[in-house]
């Protein structure tokens, strides 16, 4: 960068730094969606309130406490032989609102990935999507996940698996 | 870690009518003391204009300040003159201290056409160069818009540092004020993560969403301490970015 664009750049940094409007764009590039959604699969199975109805927080709290064995990471409830019925509900009707929500404290292809990803655990492990979404819908949904380059090997296999259904 | 601020600038003030029209309708006594607390508030700014702008040393610059005050600000009354309603104070401030540096050059080189006097220390193209009006603004707009983003990044670390928030100013740091001001890479995700520590990607998201409201309400701050009335911030701030725009774009 020549000495008058680098000059140039640095008052513009400062004029963008100074905007007081409450907007904030996300603050991760695609390039750290892998890691968000590795870390967010980790993470323990909690949400604050922020963008998600209280109520909905704790249907999923009363079907975290019913769970065996307990469920306390998305990669668990992925993994879980019988997860719940009402925690995958649950859980994806919170990755819904924050895949929609412009206020997501995760970028929304992260939860939608994880969205889809709990509609595959539940045609796998119920044989049901346990959503109103229609048969085209959903296969939609998993391809835009497959097409997904960051997405982690597991969740690959997984709606691959349920895709094949 | 490295010092995020920008180097420290004298800051130019926005200006306060208040003070000015205090100095235009009080007693002698009264006006003489806000007119000293005035001066308090420019002399370093156009002093630090004077070298930074027109490249005078530092002894040259005090020297054509304190000529300015007492001859201009002073003896003319040039604060006297000031009018709000037609534009800044700080636009008459630096034509006055431009059109006084010229006059100074000026006598300066008859002077030393007839060989009675030393060589001032000046960039040559100043004397012929000097700005317009329109463009001293712009560099006054620039100087204290970059004074401004200092003071408020200063303010913001010092807050962090008093209420343990290390993390949220080192984020803001690495992840926006470096990339944005300092041209630095900014931290993948997984460096944050490992760096901070943060439990989930909501509280890594949460902590830069709370770093940038502190900037917020801390640059609401810092230019609260220039202008008189509240309303009055947002329309500063918007002039600045105004500013700011409009130089980077006609580089």
């Amino acid at each position: 960068m020549s000495e008058r664009s680098s000059a140039a750049h640095d008052l513009t940094a400062i004029s963008r730094l100074m905007d007081l409007s409450p907007k904030w764009d996300m603050p991760w590039e695609e390039t750290d969606f892998g890691p968000i959604l590795e870390h967010q699969l980790g993470a323990p199975l909690s949400f604050d309130g922020g963008v998600v109805d209280p109520a909905l927080l704790e249907q999923l709290d009363r079907a975290k406490e019913v769970c065996k064995p307990r469920i306390e990471t998305l990669a668990e409830m992925l993994s879980h032989d019988h997860p719940p019925k009402d925690l995958l509900i649950a859980v994806r009707l919170v990755m819904k609102k924050l895949a929609r929500s412009e206020d997501s404290p995760i970028p929304g292809e992260v939860a939608r990935s994880i969205y889809f990803a709990l509609i595959a655990v539940s045609m796998i492990r119920h044989d049901e999507p346990l959503t109103s979404l229609d048969r085209q819908s959903i296969q939609k949904g998993f391809d835009w996940c497959l097409a997904q380059t960051w997405l982690g090997a597991d969740m690959v296999v997984l709606i691959r698996r349920a895709s094949a259904l | 870690m490295q010092d995020p601020s920008p180097q420290p600038r004298q800051s130019f003030p926005a200006t306060r009518w208040s003070l000015i029209d205090r100095i235009r309708l009080e007693s002698d006594d009264g006006a003489q003391s806000s007119l000293g607390e005035l001066l308090t508030r420019y002399l370093p700014a156009l002093r630090n204009y004077l070298m930074k702008r027109r490249r005078v040393a530092q002894e040259q610059a005090e020297d054509w300040v304190q000529g300015f005050i007492a001859d201009r600000v002073l003896e003319k009354r040039l604060v006297e003159q000031a009018d709000q309603s037609r534009g800044r104070f700080r636009s008459l401030l630096l034509t006055a201290l431009d059109h006084y540096v010229v006059s100074q050059i000026r006598h300066d080189m008859r002077a030393r056409r007839q060989g009675s006097h030393n060589v001032v220390s000046l960039d040559e193209n100043a004397a012929n160069d000097h700005a317009s009006a329109g463009e001293t603004v712009d560099v006054f707009d620039r100087e204290w818009a970059q004074a401004v983003l200092a003071q408020t990044l200063e303010s913001m670390k010092a807050e962090c540092a008093r209420r343990s928030m290390e993390d949220v100013w080192g984020l803001f740091d690495c992840r926006i004020a470096g990339p944005m001001l300092r041209g630095e890479q900014a931290p993948s995700y997984e460096q944050v993560i490992n760096r901070f520590g943060f439990e989930s990607p909501a509280k890594a998201s949460n902590a830069l969403v709370t770093a940038k409201r502190m900037f917020t309400r801390r640059l609401r701050q810092t230019v609260a301490g220039y202008v008189d009335r509240d309303e009055e911030i947002e329309r500063e701030i918007a002039d600045l970015q105004r500013a700011l725009v409009a130089a980077a774009t006609s580089r």
